[in-house]
């Protein structure tokens, strides 16, 4: 489609842009105790977008001259991101962290951080991914880095932003690579040339003599890509900076960043798996050729991936810092879906994307509830948390269930789906793999349940009175949590859902 | 004098591990920023050499977006590197080290 018959089928993201403008505009002209209200417009444009969204529906269509495509994938997970987005708005305001003088601000880079969110899920093209991963690093730089008078959040987004450099370079390298191989930016154009026997006539690099010159830059580009991608999935070795980000950056934006371009960092891997890596196949998609095979590099970043976070988490007492270890060693059970690329597998990582939103989020706000009074996210400090408000000490313990992977929870089904996917394909191949997550699941119920152990099997300490938070915001986690609940007998319409977004 | 684009290439690929040698070897924060221009200058080389070869032009094009990418990330880095050297004075890797586990 043409550009500005694109713009009809964008409503959703001009819905956003037009909010960014006005909450900007608007934070110059609140003053002092009005600022906060700046959650009110936000809160209001992205119901909006969430509406448009769902009236819009996926097309299938490719968008501005095949620069982005709005199909049901994409749909898929801009939904995941406007919720995710919603929840953390509002939630936000009862973090103790963010300066009521700053909200507005934190306001628009939320916004800007889902904008380039919902690119990096849509693009079809190498140049608006290497944007869209920008827009979203460049912004969490930003929120990551948002106390400036915390010296741990400067340093968190310091960080941040020295290895985001690196992982950028290191993408777009893999990036020009490809460009030059094929001549052409088209992710679909792309697929189709490298799968040409010898990309003579075509590419810069030449005609093929063999597999040095064949296989090997088509690899490198491969591993680059991969890399890059893998630091915004915080997948390991690329994961060190995590855990340091989200100690640093304040609970909000630790929620965000732990859904947000983790399922956009998924998204587009398995976009450029489908379109670039792999060809088709009955099943779902398979490599080119045995040269060109990622499975075992992808199986072996799983493996590494979950077992570093689950062995890191184990030690840590500061929850941020403990359930950054945790989203790593999620992102290392995702990974098994990518390990094998079938349908099914793929249709199970999305299912494992809406549980993992909801138990994910639903832990970090209810430490940003406790936390406003506790004061601090050191475990220790939280004994006896659980008597001293049992709506919320309930509510994370479901939660915590649901991440472990225990029944009766949406955890326990989302990897139940995502483990007999792999157990399935080609008469348990995979069957090892299963193992080390499952070993790997085991030993996350220890540091999970010493959460449970501290806020509900410890006294709270001499004169800690209750705690207490808005009945709404106490409702919202409850639903979350009884969501979870019901996602273990009530899977089916989440699973269709997934189905179809891989139409 | 025409380059070959397999020399382009290659002088690219050089450049791009001078700049990531430069990354892992050094500890101060300024030089590691300069080491991943380096590697983005690689990358914008071997980018403008492959668009020029293919006589295709949008490999310029997003040579000119990693240039401005680059302009922004390098803002980003030094207005944090800026409020940390304000808060704790010293620009080495070994002063970050606050958050540790």
């Amino acid at each position: 489609m043409g550009n500005l018959e694109s713009l009809s089928r964008f409503a959703p993201e001009l819905a956003l842009c037009g909010t960014l403008a006005f909450v900007l505009l608007l934070d110059l002209f609140l003053k002092g105790r009005e600022r906060p209200l700046a959650w009110l417009p936000t809160a209001a444009g992205i119901s909006l977008a969430i509406a448009l969204a769902l009236r819009t529906g996926p097309g299938g269509v490719p968008l501005f001259g095949g620069m982005i495509v709005d199909d049901a994938l994409g749909f898929f997970f801009k939904m995941i991101f406007l919720m995710s987005a919603l929840g953390v708005v509002l939630y936000a305001r009862d973090s103790r962290d963010i300066a009521p003088s700053y909200t507005g601000e934190f306001h628009v880079f939320t916004l800007a951080v889902t904008l380039g969110l919902f690119w990096m899920a849509t693009a079809r093209d190498i140049v608006m991914v290497y944007l869209a991963v920008e827009i979203v690093s460049i912004t969490s730089y930003v929120l990551a880095g948002f106390v400036r008078k915390d010296v741990r959040s400067g340093e968190a987004a310091l960080k941040y932003v020295i290895y985001g450099g690196v992982a950028s370079g290191v993408m777009i390298f893999g990036i020009a690579i490809l460009y030059g191989l094929t001549g052409s930016t088209d992710l679909a154009t792309i697929g189709e040339r490298l799968a040409s026997p010898s990309l003579s006539g075509e590419g810069a690099l030449g005609e093929g003599r063999g597999f040095l010159i064949d296989a090997a830059p088509i690899l490198s580009a491969y591993v680059l890509v991969l890399a890059g991608i893998a630091f915004k999935m915080a997948v390991a070795p690329f994961h060190m900076w995590c855990p340091d980000v989200y100690e640093g950056a304040p609970t909000a934006v630790t929620a965000f960043l732990s859904v947000g371009p983790k399922a956009a960092g998924f998204a587009l891997l398995m976009r450029f798996l489908m379109n670039v890596a792999l060809v088709p196949s009955a099943e779902g998609w398979v490599a080119r050729g045995e040269a060109t095979d990622l499975s075992a590099l992808l199986a072996l970043l799983s493996v590494l991936t979950m077992t570093i976070g689950n062995l890191s988490a184990i030690r840590q007492t500061n929850l941020k810092r403990l359930l950054a270890f945790s989203s790593i060693a999620h992102a290392g059970y995702l990974l098994m879906g990518c390990v094998i690329a079938t349908r099914a597998s793929f249709e199970a990582m999305l299912f494992y994307f809406a549980v993992y939103v909801v138990m994910n989020l639903g832990a970090f706000f209810t430490i940003i509830l406790l936390a406003r009074r506790i004061g601090s996210e050191d475990l220790p400090q939280y004994a006896g948390a659980g008597w001293r408000s049992p709506v919320l000490g309930s509510a994370l313990v479901v939660f915590l269930v649901s991440l472990t992977g225990l029944p009766p929870t949406g955890g326990f089904m989302a990897k139940f789906w995502l483990f007999s996917s792999l157990i399935r394909f080609e008469g348990g191949a995979w069957t090892w793999l299963v193992m080390v997550a499952l070993v790997n699941s085991v030993i996350s119920l220890f540091y999970y349940f010493s959460i449970v152990r501290v806020i509900f099997l410890q006294r709270p300490a001499e004169g800690a009175g209750p705690i207490r938070a808005g009945w709404l915001a106490q409702a919202g986690l409850g639903g979350m949590a009884a969501l979870l609940v019901v996602l273990q007998v009530r899977w089916q319409p989440v699973m269709e859902w997934a189905q179809g977004a891989l139409k | 004098m025409i380059v070959p684009v397999g020399a382009l290439a290659a002088l690219s690929a050089i450049l791009f591990g001078i700049g990531l040698f430069g990354f892992l070897a050094r500890r101060n924060l300024l030089l590691m920023f300069v080491s991943v221009e380096i590697m983005l200058n690689a990358v914008n080389l071997s980018l403008v050499g492959f668009s020029r070869h293919l006589g295709d032009p949008r490999g310029q094009g997003l040579a000119l977006f990693v240039i401005a990418v680059a302009a922004a990330e390098a803002g980003i880095g030094l207005g944090l590197l800026l409020v940390l050297n304000r808060n704790a004075p010293g620009a080495g890797v070994a002063d970050l080290n606050r958050l540790k586990g």
